[in-house]
């Protein structure tokens, strides 16, 4: 069997937990200690102070126990917030990835390279928020304050009620607004990893006459892969997580999982169906948890 | 859910206690009782940031002063949030102000009882004290009210229109479809946009409806379960609503897209972009005025009340904060003595924001403020007065009729399909 | 010569769809930020009544309108009329919109309709009449389209519903909260350059911590053996998607407990704790990349492991470790939530001061704009500043190309 240590670096069985000690100790406080909560109180009522079960009727349809997963799950909401969020999931991904490799690449052959990432980068920085005010004023009704409405106008089209659109087209304005804040993480990481590539590599197939496109995918792409997967994960928790800009923005049936499980807490005052969503949230991240070990046992193995 | 019974009891006489019984008392300044608070701290958790922080604080001025408080004040539009973690993390702050009666309901086990505070009990009417108390413990200090079934319009684009405030319902119709005969800016600027609570201003505005339409008590029981939801005469009160939007505010898509805050000064653009905006009081003070600084009140903006059928006064529909305590304090004695009390009622009528609920104010403490004037003149010529229901439901249910006007202009649902669910989740709600 | 000059030119002409892509991406990106900075430089009113798009359009007033439906009366040089006469600045400044131009024409003067109800000017001409007569008479001057005001107010706090800071000082002068004195005011204690000195406190530690802590644990799961490795990795993926919102109230209690609420420290800890799922992931995808025979030989040469840690895995994960930095230190810097709740007004970050500007009803767009460019500069710089290590060739030399 093929450890990871090479077989020269012994170690104690000890000098593992050394290096885990101060993270685990962190992690087990601030994030798994409050997830097993969020579980207990998944099963219990909306004030907390019985358990779920106890709220069924007789005569109607319940789930005992497991009550606020058939709220969270069988509702009209419940079907709306999975559509959109599954839309966001299938649009955003694949979106913010493929561009963030496009704007890596691209930018790394010119001189202003810089600046250029900086300006992708800046929605990033300006926050959630400042970047729904930004959108906000680009989809307002009114072609005087409406910046999309005022380009349109140029071209003669009237102006339109972005927002209130049908879903799901309203759903994917929100999604280009996320697409364009998140754009900038995923071209971050993936620079991080190009600037990673050892030059003679590059310059070697270069010098066998690849022409850029062949660099690019014989041998940029491989190397690339491991990063791709890791921005690939990491946006589809940050989507699954996607919150600010759906409840600043708001449409009509506009909602995702994380907007429905806040307001079930801050407004519905329902903590056991919030927590619900809350672990709903987390079951959908096994598959990619799943996926996660796949990758982690194949570099293994290539090592 | 007791107190939301209670809350039946809406026909109170806030108006005849709150301006024509002004108490001689009033004009002699109480003392300031300070319990011994002096040198100590205490701190607040409210919604108010920015100016109204400090109109807040300019009210809180001369009790700190008098008694070396020192105040600890925070200010957030997340109160909720806030409040929340830190009354579960069992760290309440002292006071913290309480946006309508209904989150009251929630921290009711772990707030004081304002008997125990050396609160002016006597400054208050007993409606606003019902409001104020769960399960007939008095927990919330009415602090301040505002009237909502208001329209605000330009008197002089009127003038130069030909057109005259309406005093009857049909004159209110007549003068709308005149508007929308003579040109091609609605008459109502019906815009509320409002983040996650979307729908708050429409349910004010269909309760108002509701009020000339089906009439008060009828609206009234729609918060305790006498009224169903889903009773034809409230399903044609949303459903003209609706319509309104439709012919006279331009449009669903507008009035879902467009936020509350720009709808108020649709009216006032120059050149206006709509005749007229239902809204609360604070409409003039908080957008109008600071927004157009060289209009003058009276004449660039005014209101009227909304008219009934027959012309006659009808309740008016109010809301209100409220102030509860988590600690028991000498700090917090003085604090809610002092605002309780006739100089806190003076300070906070003249402060301008909006109305003080507490009947102890006199007609001339709004003296220098023509907008508060005319409002607390406007809140006396009513009969009676009736709260936002939205803000007395059980919790969840204010949001439920937020969500559900916010589908039925949209056009996602029916008025009836939207009323018969709410009066599903009120039938569990209220346990029956 | 002339050759080499030819290859220049075909590689230029070349490269030219790459810059045309980068540029035009670029444009896209930044039109919807460049809104929001000429929002932030426009004054209060203008926000309110015109797209930003808009500053670019002419502001001099014509004539056209006035000549239609005036001269004949006022005449050409406005003063026509003695008694109302329209050059004059005090009569003119009262028009403070064009419905009180518009009122007069219903009124009798002299046994006559002002204006027959058939001959007025429509809304647009109403417009133009009245900002002529404005500037010609002199009543106000041209409106700026460029104004400073707004983040002068936010740097120094100021947060009334109208006007700005230097009006308010001109007509009410000092008071006990403000000096008038621009930078004294904008350095005073609970202005926003405390605010961020603040935040710089809470961010700095909240990015080292985790991102320290996070390298140690990556080497771990990167180059060392222990039991339940692949259990724990698949939870540290997990873990990222816990919403944050339901760790505040466990948090909440526990620093309670231990006295820690409304210390910069329990808000290190806390950013520590939720940021560490991703930087544990992220940093041990990066290092377990890490070509094996450079830590090998390492080892061979009779390195330990802390040896190894620090002197060949850290600076070879300086990529990594440059692009956590700038994420981490702008998901605190940007933080309002956990300020909000942990810090609050003991120690009032950049964030939660920028918040207080906007009231309970959410007014002030024209200084939200300045704000969101203030409290953006920052996280900008630091992305600078880090995206240089994001450098080639760090690995070259290490491994047979």
């Amino acid at each position: 069997m093929k450890t990871t240590t090479p077989a020269v670096m012994r170690q104690k069985w000890w000098t593992a937990w050394m290096y885990l000690a101060p993270a685990l100790a962190l992690l087990i406080i601030f994030v798994l200690f409050p997830t097993l909560r969020t579980v207990y109180l998944s099963l219990r009522s909306s004030d907390t102070t019985q358990w779920a079960s106890e709220q069924c009727r007789a005569g109607e349809t319940c789930w005992g126990l497991l009550e606020n997963y058939r709220q969270a799950l069988t509702t009209d909401q419940a079907t709306t917030a999975l559509q959109n969020t599954a839309l966001w999931l299938v649009v955003m991904v694949p979106g913010t990835v493929i561009l963030g490799l496009l704007f890596a690449v691209l930018t790394d052959r010119v001189r202003y390279e810089s600046l250029a990432k900086s300006i992708i980068f800046a929605p990033m920085a300006i926050s959630f928020v400042g970047a729904s005010i930004i959108w906000r004023f680009v989809y307002n009704p009114d072609p005087d304050i409406g910046s999309l409405n005022a380009l349109l106008g140029v071209i003669g089209i009237g102006p339109q009620t972005w927002l209130a659109t049908d879903p799901p087209f309203n759903s994917m304005l929100l999604i280009v607004v996320g697409m364009w804040v998140w754009t900038g993480f995923t071209m971050t990481i993936i620079s991080a990893a190009l600037k990673g590539i050892p030059t003679e590599i590059i310059e070697a197939s270069r010098v066998d006459g690849a022409n850029e496109w062949q660099v690019f995918t014989h041998v940029m792409l491989p190397q690339l892969v491991p990063t791709l997967a890791v921005v690939g994960t990491t946006m589809t928790i940050n989507t699954l997580k996607i919150f600010d800009i759906v409840w600043v923005m708001k449409g009509i049936k506009t909602d995702v999982l994380a907007t429905r499980m806040i307001s079930e807490l801050y407004l519905f005052r329902n903590n056991g169906l919030s927590a619900a969503l809350a672990v709903i949230l987390i079951i959908l991240i096994i598959p990619v948890m799943y996926y996660n070990i796949r990758q982690f046992n194949i570099q293994e193995a290539a090592r | 859910m007791t107190k939301r019974l209670v809350v039946l009891v809406l026909v109170f006489a806030l108006s005849a206690a709150g301006l024509s019984a002004v108490s001689p008392r009033a004009a002699a300044q109480d003392a300031i009782e300070c319990y011994g608070s002096e040198g100590s701290e205490v701190s607040v958790l409210s919604v108010w940031a920015g100016e109204e922080e400090n109109t807040f604080k300019a009210v809180l001025a001369p009790v700190l002063e008098a008694c070396e408080i020192t105040l600890n004040h925070e200010g957030t539009r997340d109160l909720n949030t806030v409040l929340d973690s830190r009354v579960q993390g069992n760290q309440p702050p002292d006071i913290a102000s309480m946006p309508n009666p209904g989150a009251l309901t929630v921290y009711a086990d772990k707030l004081v009882s304002l008997d125990e505070l050396n609160v002016h009990a006597e400054n208050y009417v007993q409606g606003w004290k019902d409001l104020g108390s769960v399960d007939g413990v008095w927990v919330g200090l009415p602090i301040k009210t505002d009237i909502k079934s208001l329209v605000w319009y330009s008197p002089l684009a009127f003038e130069a229109a030909g057109y005259t405030v309406p005093t009857t319902w049909d004159e209110m119709i007549a003068l709308m479809d005149q508007m929308v005969a003579d040109g091609d800016v609605p008459p109502l600027s019906m815009g509320f946009e409002s983040g996650g609570a979307t729908g708050w201003t429409a349910t004010d505005f269909v309760q108002d409806i509701l009020i000339r339409t089906a009439g008060v008590e009828a609206t009234n029981g729609l918060v305790d379960g006498t009224t169903a939801w889903d009773d034809p005469a409230v399903v044609a009160g949303w459903e003209l609503y609706a319509s309104w939007v439709e012919n006279y505010g331009g449009g669903a898509d507008a009035a879902i897209t467009t936020s509350f805050g720009d709808a108020i000064l649709l009216p006032f653009q120059d050149p206006p972009a709509a005749w007229m905006v239902k809204q609360s009081g604070f409409a003039g003070s908080a957008f109008v005025a600071p927004n157009f600084p060289d209009y003058i009140y009276g004449e660039d903006f005014a209101f009227f009340v909304l008219p009934s059928a027959d012309g006659a006064a009808v309740p008016m529909q109010v809301g209100g904060d409220f102030i509860g305590a988590f600690n028991n304090t000498p700090a917090v004695q003085a604090i809610l003595g002092y605002l309780s009390s006739a100089a806190g009622a003076a300070a906070w009528a003249a402060s301008g924001f909006d109305l003080t609920p507490n009947s102890a104010v006199t007609p001339d403490a709004y003296g220098d403020n023509p907008i508060s004037a005319d409002k607390a003149a406007a809140l006396g010529a009513a009969p009676d007065v009736t709260f936002d229901v939205g803000d007395l439901l059980p919790a969840g249910l204010g949001q439920a009729e937020f969500d559900g006007i916010t589908a039925v202009v949209g056009g996602s649902t029916t008025a009836a399909d939207a009323l018969a669910d709410i009066q599903a989740r009120m039938t569990e709600a209220l346990g029956m | 010569m002339n050759r080499v000059l030819r290859e220049r030119l075909i590689s230029i002409i070349n490269r030219i769809p790459l810059h045309v892509a980068v540029i035009g991406l670029c444009l896209i990106w930044i039109l919807p930020t460049l809104g929001l900075l000429i929002t932030s430089f426009r004054p209060q009113q203008a926000v309110n009544e015109t797209g930003w798009w808009e500053v670019v359009k002419s502001q001099e007033p014509t004539s056209t309108a006035y000549q239609t439906y005036c001269t004949d009366c006022h005449g050409a040089n406005l003063s026509a009329v003695p008694s109302i006469d329209l050059g004059a600045s005090d009569v003119v400044s009262g028009f403070t919109n064009t419905r009180r131009l518009a009122v007069t024409f219903n009124r009798e003067y002299n046994g006559a309709v002002h204006i027959p109800e058939d001959q007025r000017p429509d809304d647009e001409s109403l417009r133009e009449i009245l900002d002529y007569l404005r500037i010609e008479s002199g009543a106000i001057k041209m409106p700026p389209r460029f104004t400073v005001n707004n983040y002068k107010d936010v740097m120094v706090g100021y947060d009334a519903r109208g006007g700005t800071y230097d009006q308010a000082c001109e007509e009410e002068g000092p008071t006990p909260t403000r000096s008038c004195d621009f930078w004294e005011d904008a350095t005073r204690s609970d202005a926003i350059f405390k605010g961020v000195l603040n935040s710089f406190a809470v961010s700095i530690p909240s990015t080292i911590l985790p991102i320290l802590l996070a390298g140690f644990a990556a080497y771990a799961f990167a180059w060392l053996d222990f039991r339940g490795r692949k259990v724990m990795f698949a939870l540290l993926v997990g873990l990222q998607i816990v919403p944050l919102q339901m760790t505040l109230v466990p948090v909440f209690r526990l620093y309670a407990d231990l006295g820690l609420n409304g210390s910069f420290l329990g808000v290190w800890l806390f950013h520590t704790g939720f940021g560490l799922p991703y930087a544990i992931y992220l940093m041990r995808n990066f290092i377990a990349g890490l070509p094996r025979e450079i830590v090998e030989s390492a080892y061979l040469d009779g390195a330990g492991h802390w040896r190894v840690f620090r002197v060949i895995i850290m600076p070879l994960a300086l990529p990594a470790i440059a692009a956590l930095s700038i994420f981490q230190f702008m998901w605190v810097w940007n933080d309002l939530l956990v300020a909000l709740i942990f810090l609050g007004n003991k120690a009032p970050v950049l964030t939660y001061q920028l918040s207080q500007l906007m009231d309970s009803l959410g007014g002030g767009w024209h200084r939200m704009t300045a704000a969101a460019f203030i409290s953006m500069a920052i996280p900008l710089a630091v992305f600078l500043l880090f995206q240089r290590y994001f450098v080639r060739g760090l690995l070259s030399g290490s491994v047979k190309g």
